[in-house]
């Protein structure tokens, strides 16, 4: 239960309770009030029967003194007597109207004073007309006597009624008010308890809510100190595209005062190169929850340079707090610009193996060549001998001068190569056959091999995936295994100079070359060594090649790795990842 | 073919090389001067179509998959046929040539090579060829003769052809000067030389041939 409804039942309770307090407090009071008309009426039903009582006395002073003077004089009391004595049954009967007995006692009460009276009235008579003697002589009957003390019972019983009442209904009272006396303060105990429940929830929920608005204090302190001072820039953008949030440091990065881009549109900012693709970006993220890939951009500086900025996007629509777009981006300028110098230089020395490792390969690519212009010096010369002797057919020249032709072109194609592999470009992607560049760079050294008389076998699979490269660069990483092989063999007997170069698809997403060799083997040590800069076992090699190549596999994307073969030597593989354009942008 | 028949076979200009175009250019080129050419397309092929008799010269390159071009001429020497060699090669390695060389090429060449040069060296090793055959042919003969001689004739030529006298000739080996002179005579008619000259030519022919090579 919410902690306010809590504290609604509590204070509902604990004023239920005091309310019931009241009420019988003020059932008590009330009561108390009761009590004391009940004494009073007591009291008074007490008095008016002593009164009736007197009243009957001073009748019969009255009529004794009557008896005894003759003067009229004396009967005054009895006439008032009988008079007060009505009164007082009246009042008597009011008083006693809801008490049964009294009322009974009252019924044999009045005839028996009516009695009385009609008696004395008698005896009053009797005196009047008979003189002294005769009514003293009735008196003396004692009609009279039993009447009075018949009467006097009758009082006193009903003074005794009327005080047994009063005793049972105090009784009666004093069990009520105790009773009253226990709820009330049993009500009043609980309420107060509840009462102090209620204050300490309060209290308690008052401390948590302090702290809380401290913690959220600090939080928020914290966090506008962290947005301040960072070097990226963060920006929140609503769903409809306005920026809503745009982070100090974007002062700092790109030079522009956070106010003023939020008024402006971003895209202004933007290379227009890259308008287009981030737009697009950012209508995929809006659609899909979560946080985007980073993307790269060109934002302009506000001193008009262009800044690379990597940003990624995080998809918080749907979150109540934020319901934007959070985006964090950071300027990656200088980190590209380091990368491209990286790539540069790793291009330059490239270059420069290649042009060290075509010196290497010189004897061999100068017979290459010179094989076919031999041949056409000695088709042309020999058609000339024979046009000056006459003694050559134009079929039989004919063949000789095609063959000349021939020639030209394997020599044109053998140069071509040769140019293609020193020349020094820039690493440039794209997509190419891995067997074809095996084939090729097999060709480069394919006269050195025939002279170190090794057997070089291909091994090439015939589904093997386009690979995304540089082909230049990978034939040089198969050139550069290829001739550490024959290099690795040269102390192997003829016989056994084998050298197998692979290739097969590596998992769903790479290609594996490989380079076996039938030479001693790479000692456990050397197994890891021999790709280090400088580590080489030739006496005149540099050893930077397999670090050279390890750089250029692995800036593929690939890696390049040595194995021993279980019966001899070392076999030498790398990974070069498919093309795969295709999928990768079918977002 | 056997060697000593009536008519010299014709020489022929043996081609061994492993590039296809090389073999059918060079044949272009040599038939364009009348040579009669063979081609094989590796130093096993052409060891195993060989026979010793055959005159002619060696076309060579030095760059070849399984036996290479040194490799045929120190074969070649092992078996003792003397066909002379012109080594060609696509690259001027200096360590070969003078290896080659001094194995008794004829000459080195670099491809693409001038194909006059070719040509006057084929023709010289063809005429060296067909020399070393003629004293061969020679040499045979006078061994052939020179087998014939007794022991005895043999001192005698032996100290004739050292440029004695007859009579320390006699002196040396216990014999009359008479004797010695019968078996002059001998050894003159059976070696048939003309003079102490021509006798002294054969006697170095045979040094020749035996002396070690």
């Amino acid at each position: 239960m919410p902690r306010h409804r809590q504290l609604a039942v509590g204070l509902g309770l604990a004023l239920t309770l005091l309310g019931i307090v009241g009420w019988i407090s003020f059932a008590s009071t009330t009561e108390l009030i009761a009590a004391t008309q009940r004494v009073r009426q007591t009291y008074r039903v007490r008095q008016r029967l002593q009164t009736v009582l007197s009243l009957m006395r001073d009748a019969e002073t009255g009529v004794r003194g009557f008896l005894l003077t003759g003067a009229e004089e004396m009967l005054q009391p009895v006439n008032g007597a009988r008079k007060g004595i009505d009164r007082d049954l009246k009042d008597l009967r009011r008083r006693t109207a809801g008490n049964p007995e009294q009322q009974q006692w009252l019924e044999q009460l009045e005839p028996l004073i009516a009695r009385r009276f009609q008696v004395l009235d008698t005896i009053i008579a009797i005196r009047r007309t008979e003189g002294l003697a005769a009514a003293a002589a009735r008196l003396r009957a004692g009609l009279g006597r039993e009447l009075a003390d018949e009467i006097r019972t009758r009082v006193s019983q009903m003074k005794h009624a009327e005080a047994a009442l009063l005793l049972k209904q105090e009784r009666e009272s004093r069990t009520r008010t105790r009773r009253a006396l226990a709820a009330v303060g049993t009500s009043a105990a609980l309420g107060l308890a509840i009462l102090l429940v209620v204050v300490y929830l309060l209290s308690r929920e008052v401390v948590e809510r302090e702290r809380a608005e401290d913690a959220l204090r600090r939080s928020e302190t914290h966090f506008r100190s962290l947005t301040e001072n960072a070097l990226d820039l963060i920006t929140v953008v609503n769903a409809d595209g306005t920026t809503r949030y745009v982070s100090p440091s974007h002062q700092r990065v790109l030079g522009y005062a956070p106010d003023t881009l939020l008024t402006g549109s971003f895209v202004n900012l933007l290379h227009p190169d890259d308008r287009t693709p981030v737009l697009e970006s950012f209508a995929r993220v809006s659609r899909t929850a979560g946080v985007s890939d980073p993307i790269e951009l060109r934002v302009q500086h506000a001193d008009g340079s262009w800044r690379v900025v990597e940003a990624r996007v995080n998809n918080l629509l749907h979150d109540p707090v934020v319901s934007g777009l959070v985006i964090n981006s950071r300027d990656v300028t200088d980190r590209k610009q380091a990368e491209e110098l990286a790539r540069h230089h790793q291009a330059e020395l490239a270059h420069a193996l290649r042009v060290s490792t075509i010196g290497e390969l010189a004897a061999g690519l100068a017979h290459e060549i010179n094989q076919p212009l031999a041949a056409i010096v000695s088709y042309a010369k020999g058609c000339a001998r024979r046009i000056r002797s006459g003694g050559g057919t134009p079929e039989d020249l004919l063949g000789a001068v095609e063959e000349i032709a021939a020639q030209a072109v394997r020599a044109d194609q053998i140069v071509r190569r040769l140019r293609d592999f020193v020349r020094k470009q820039d690493p440039r992607r794209e997509r190419v056959d891995p067997n074809h560049l095996v084939r090729e760079a097999v060709r480069l050294v394919a006269s050195e091999g025939r002279e170190r008389q090794i057997a070089l076998r291909l091994d090439l699979a015939p589904d093997v995936a386009a690979v995304w490269a540089d082909g230049i660069q990978i034939e040089q990483v198969i050139l550069n295994l290829v001739r550490n092989a024959f290099e690795a063999m040269q102390t192997i007997a003829v016989a056994d100079r084998g050298l197998v170069v692979r290739t097969a698809p590596s998992g769903e997403a790479a290609v594996e070359i490989a380079v076996t060799d039938a030479g001693p083997g790479l000692t456990p040590e050397h197994a890891d060594a021999v790709f280090d800069p400088f580590f080489t076992t030739k006496p005149d090699g540099l050893g930077i090649g397999l670090a050279i190549s390890r750089s250029i596999v692995e800036a593929h994307g690939g890696r390049l790795w040595a194995t021993a073969n279980p019966h001899r030597g070392a076999t030498f593989h790398f990974t070069v990842p498919i093309d795969d354009r295709g999928h990768r942008h079918a977002a | 073919m056997t060697a000593g028949t009536a008519m010299p076979p014709e020489p022929t200009v043996f081609v061994v090389d492993d590039d296809p175009a090389m073999r059918d250019s060079l044949c272009w080129l040599l038939q364009s001067v009348d040579l009669h050419v063979e081609t094989y397309p590796s130093a096993d092929a052409f060891l195993a179509a060989y026979d010793v008799g055959r005159p002619g010269c060696l076309v060579l390159d030095v760059r070849m998959p399984g036996m290479s071009g040194l490799n045929l001429q120190d074969e070649l020497r092992a078996r003792n046929i003397r066909l002379p060699i012109i080594m060609l090669s696509g690259h001027a390695e200096v360590p070969t040539a003078v290896r080659a060389l001094k194995a008794g090429a004829i000459d080195f060449m670099e491809k693409p090579f001038s194909d006059e040069l070719l040509l006057d060296r084929i023709r010289q090793a063809i005429d060296l060829d067909r020399e070393q055959r003629d004293a061969g042919a020679r040499r045979a003969a006078v061994a052939e003769r020179y087998a014939l001689l007794t022991p005895r004739e043999r001192e005698v030529m032996e100290l004739v052809t050292a440029g004695k006298a007859n009579k320390v000739i006699a002196a040396d080996l216990g014999l009359s000067p008479k004797t010695v002179e019968v078996h002059r005579a001998a050894v003159m008619d059976k070696m048939h030389a003309d003079s102490v000259a021509d006798l002294v030519r054969m006697r170095l022919a045979l040094a020749d041939d035996s002396a070690p090579r």
